[in-house]
């Protein structure tokens, strides 16, 4: 079953090595658009809300392979040239940082109205007392709903095949469909399997690691 | 210090504060004493404003309360304010809820904010909580500690919006000791309370509230001895039997 066990563990692992890249930046980048995205949902100025509220709604309500469809052949229509990492990494990333705009946000409402009525009346504005008392908490409490985005994130990841990146699903593709035919159905799918089981287990070790580091005494 | 003049403030259709008008000299301390549900806490956070008004105006140090922004929050660092519920930032140390504001809004150094945020604690009988989570703390030393946040700014005005009503019954004076000490020293102080024995013995003034409007002022002595109006006499029998 494990025929030719060397060939397709070295290319699987070449593989789960472009799958944790894919998914560590797009995490980075859907964590950076989150974070903007929770400070429009609670700024004072109702045109970011908006803004904020449609971008959630457009993101989280697309088919995350429409989503790369569209960005990977509709940009180049519009005169803007893409690369396959261009919009893998953006496509996964604007997607994901919908879902944890979101998961922001509900840390957000989980901390008391009172804290924030302090962080002002000491005189921080707003942005400062979302910096220094309310982001700080709210991320805390998220961290857990977080890491599960990472995990979702890392099997979403094989979508960006569709956009010609060769991560460790389209690997696994490339070895059953190999032209002399030298690997085996199920030894490529198991092994591909193990692959992401090993990958998710460790990220969710490091999010358990963050989330008892993170926490502070109730 | 305050000065406030015709205002009115609705809570849908609850009139919540009936055309108020209210000053509060330098050094002054001026209790707000009234039924729940009279307007006197909401009163209380329209000085800083945490709560908006419908109409009316309300000047700080001369000032026009500004609308929310930087100038607004200038103004309230010249503000403390002490919660029901304390608040202290339950992700930070004792020492870092009171170095907070000193650092990021007065741009003090951190040594100097921290020299300071001790000497505040041993002020308020904490010096050996500096480095506990507040949820390490009872709530009356929780309550010290808000009040040591408030005054690491240095303020120009304390408020304290009913300071003692969440503390276990033991804890009261403990919290009522820092603030007559306070008041003592001159610091100009606005509090809600339902705590009559404090409001007697620490108060200049005593502003008496009930359905958003203010019924009677006098000093302690005058209120608590010889109420003038009917609705202050209901209350202080309803309060005073015990």
């Amino acid at each position: 079953m494990f025929d030719n066990f060397a060939s397709m563990a070295e290319a699987l692992l070449e593989g789960a090595r472009i799958t944790v890249v894919v998914t560590l930046a797009s995490y980075a980048i859907a964590l950076a658009i989150g974070m903007v995205l929770v400070v429009m949902h609670v700024s004072p100025a109702a045109p970011a809300r908006w803004a904020a509220n449609a971008y959630t709604q457009l993101f989280r309500n697309v088919p995350l392979l429409a989503v790369l469809f569209i960005m990977y052949f509709g940009l180049p229509s519009i005169g803007i040239e893409t690369t396959s990492w261009g919009v893998g990494l953006l496509g996964l990333g604007m997607y994901t940082g919908a879902f944890a705009g979101e998961t922001l946000r509900s840390g957000i409402n989980s901390i008391p109205l009172g804290q924030a009525e302090a962080a002002r009346s000491i005189g921080l504005t707003f942005g400062q007392s979302l910096q220094n008392v309310i982001l700080p908490q709210a991320f805390r409490a998220v961290i857990p709903p977080l890491g599960s985005l990472l995990i979702a994130l890392v099997k979403n990841s094989a979508l960006v095949y569709a956009v010609g990146i060769t991560e460790l699903y389209s690997t696994s593709r490339g070895l059953i469909d190999d032209p002399q035919s030298r690997y085996d159905l199920w030894g490529v799918t198991i092994s591909v399997t193990v692959c992401y089981l090993a990958i998710a287990f460790v990220l969710s070790y490091l999010v358990r690691l963050a989330e008892r580091r993170a926490a502070f005494v109730r | 210090m305050v000065s406030i003049s015709g205002v009115n403030k609705h809570f849908g259709d609850l009139h919540a504060l009936k055309d108020i008008d209210l000053t509060v000299e330098d050094g002054e301390v001026v209790v707000l004493i009234g039924p729940s549900g009279s307007g006197k806490s909401t009163l209380c956070r329209t000085i800083n404003r945490l709560e908006t008004v419908d109409s009316g105006d309300i000047t700080v140090n001369g000032k026009p309360l500004p609308a929310e922004g930087r100038a607004l929050a200038n103004l309230r660092a010249d503000v403390g304010m002490v919660f029901q519920h304390f608040n202290l930032f339950a992700h930070l140390t004792v020492l870092q809820n009171i170095t907070l504001g000193p650092i990021k809004v007065r741009r003090t150094p951190k040594a100097k904010a921290e020299a300071r945020a001790r000497q505040l604690l041993e002020r308020v009988g904490l010096a050996e909580k500096a480095d506990v989570f507040p949820s390490q703390l009872s709530g009356g030393q929780q309550q010290r500690v808000a009040i040591a946040r408030g005054l690491a700014m240095d303020p120009k005005l304390m408020m304290f919006d009913e300071p003692t009503s969440a503390l276990d019954p033991e804890m009261i004076n403990e919290v009522l000791d820092v603030m007559q000490d306070l008041a003592r020293e001159g610091m100009t102080m606005v509090v809600v309370t339902h705590e009559m024995g404090f409001a007697r013995r620490a108060a200049n003034r005593v502003v008496f509230m009930a359905e958003g409007q203010i019924v009677e002022t006098a000093t302690p002595d005058e209120f608590f001895d010889d109420p003038k109006t009917a609705r202050a006499q209901d209350f202080l029998a309803k309060v005073m039997t015990h």
